[in-house]
């Protein structure tokens, strides 16, 4: 049975060294609110599959806030790391979104102008 | 027996261990949605028009597969799949831009040369539009000045006078016929002639009314017998001349409407006569012709002297 104490002590050294390792996450926070309001800028509230995402990343954002103050740095680091990918997904739907609209704009309009080209010649005539 | 038994213990044992060891490779849920996202984005635009960011999202696969491989299962294995999969959904995004922006170009492209070819054919419909109205302009304008000539030519033989109903060339009845007669002389188809000619120059839609008058001296019914049968003279040698007969029509006026005295033997020769009208139909009436007197209806009553 010796070798599983000493087993369980290099356990709790670890995990003990985790958690003295394990800062406020600041930079993920920061990155993470950045993230969220670029998103929010390119109108990512305004397209469902990227409002979706960015409702992940605000739910993430706050449950990091309360590991954070519980004192779960680590996992709260994790959280906004994920929050964050989340916000990028959002903000590059909505880019995505608003590319296909302006696509398809410019396919209308470059059909549409054969038969505005040819009413315009008939009105041309009269 | 007792071995036996040990043995079957140790092989459940071992059996335990092995089924519990299979457990744990076992993927977390995040791991199998990022191999799938992967897999879609490999499949998707991002593979050709995004393929770094796709490459960002199987490096981020390959950390949670590492995770996996070092502790299946574990946290650390669910968050870094979690992270490949956004990676490999923002790379398909990425991809999807990509096509609509090249989408977008082309359209653009093709909305460029549509309307560049409209405003080139637009351009060379309109100047072959303008070509043809310069040249209609330049054919009328040939054609009036024609017919302007043509009759001016007439002022040698006839007096041409615009008025309300037309073009109106008056021929001296002595010109054209003997007294009492209705038969041309050899003069008066000369000078018919070049009525004739004057008329051909005419537009088409133009109708040709001739008009016989006489004197007064005689017999009302005499004179209207007479005055149509010059008229229908007139009438019969224009149509002998090409003038088709349906733009032709005659008729005798006796002496109806003298245009000078009867109590003057120069009054009574300026009564006999023959009017040839031209109204142009198709066009308004009195089309100003150059060299003919300006029309003054009234006027051309009392000086209707016989040119010759």
């Amino acid at each position: 049975m010796q070798w599983f104490k000493h087993f369980v002590a290099a356990g709790l050294s670890v995990s003990a060294l985790a958690c003295a390792g394990s800062e406020v996450p600041a930079k993920q926070l920061a990155d993470a609110e950045a993230s969220i309001r670029a998103a929010k800028e390119v109108g990512a509230e305004q397209s469902p599959d990227a409002a979706l995402q960015l409702k992940m990343a605000n739910d993430r954002l706050t449950r990091a806030q309360q590991l954070t103050a519980d004192g779960e740095n680590e996992n709260a680091a994790k959280l906004l790391e994920e929050a964050e990918a989340d916000a990028e997904l959002a903000l590059l739907l909505a880019r995505k979104e608003a590319a296909q609209q302006r696509a398809l704009q410019a396919a209308n309009r470059a059909s549409k102008y054969d038969n505005q080209g040819a009413k315009s010649d008939s009105q041309g005539d009269k | 027996m007792n071995t036996q038994l040990v043995h079957s213990t140790l092989l459940g044992a071992a059996l335990t261990l092995s089924s519990m060891a299979c457990g744990s490779t076992t993927p977390t849920q995040q791991l199998v949605d990022a191999r799938r996202a992967i897999n879609e984005a490999r499949a998707s635009e991002a593979a050709k028009l995004t393929p770094d960011k796709l490459l960002t999202a199987e490096q981020a696969l390959e950390r949670a597969e590492r995770a996996h491989e070092d502790d299946a299962g574990s946290s650390e294995e669910a968050h870094l799949a979690y992270l490949a999969s956004r990676k490999a959904h923002i790379a398909m995004a990425h991809g999807k831009i990509a096509a609509a922006k090249e989408t977008e170009t082309q359209a653009d492209a093709k909305y460029q040369s549509e309307l560049e070819r409209v405003a080139n054919s637009s351009q060379s419909e309109l100047s072959a539009a303008k070509n043809e109205l310069e040249s209609e302009r330049a054919r009328r304008a040939e054609a009036e000045k024609r017919a302007s000539a043509a009759l001016a030519s007439l002022a040698e033989v006839a007096k041409v006078n615009e008025e309300s109903r037309g073009t109106v060339i008056t021929l001296p009845g002595g010109v054209l016929f003997p007294s009492g007669g209705s038969t041309l002389s050899p003069s008066a188809r000369q000078a018919l002639g070049q009525v004739a000619d004057a008329l051909a120059a005419q537009p088409v839609e133009s109708k040709i009314m001739i008009e016989g008058h006489t004197d007064d001296r005689g017999s009302d019914t005499a004179n209207q017998q007479l005055s149509q049968a010059r008229a229908d003279a007139v009438r019969s040698f224009l149509v002998e001349r090409g003038m088709p007969p349906d733009r032709i029509q005659a008729v005798g006026k006796g002496e109806s409407a003298p245009i000078a005295g009867n109590d003057t033997s120069e009054g009574r020769a300026t009564n006999r006569r023959v009017e040839v009208v031209v109204s142009a139909q198709a066009k308004t009436a009195g089309t100003p012709t150059a060299g003919s007197a300006p029309p003054a209806p009234g006027s051309s009553t009392a000086n209707a002297t016989p040119l010759r």
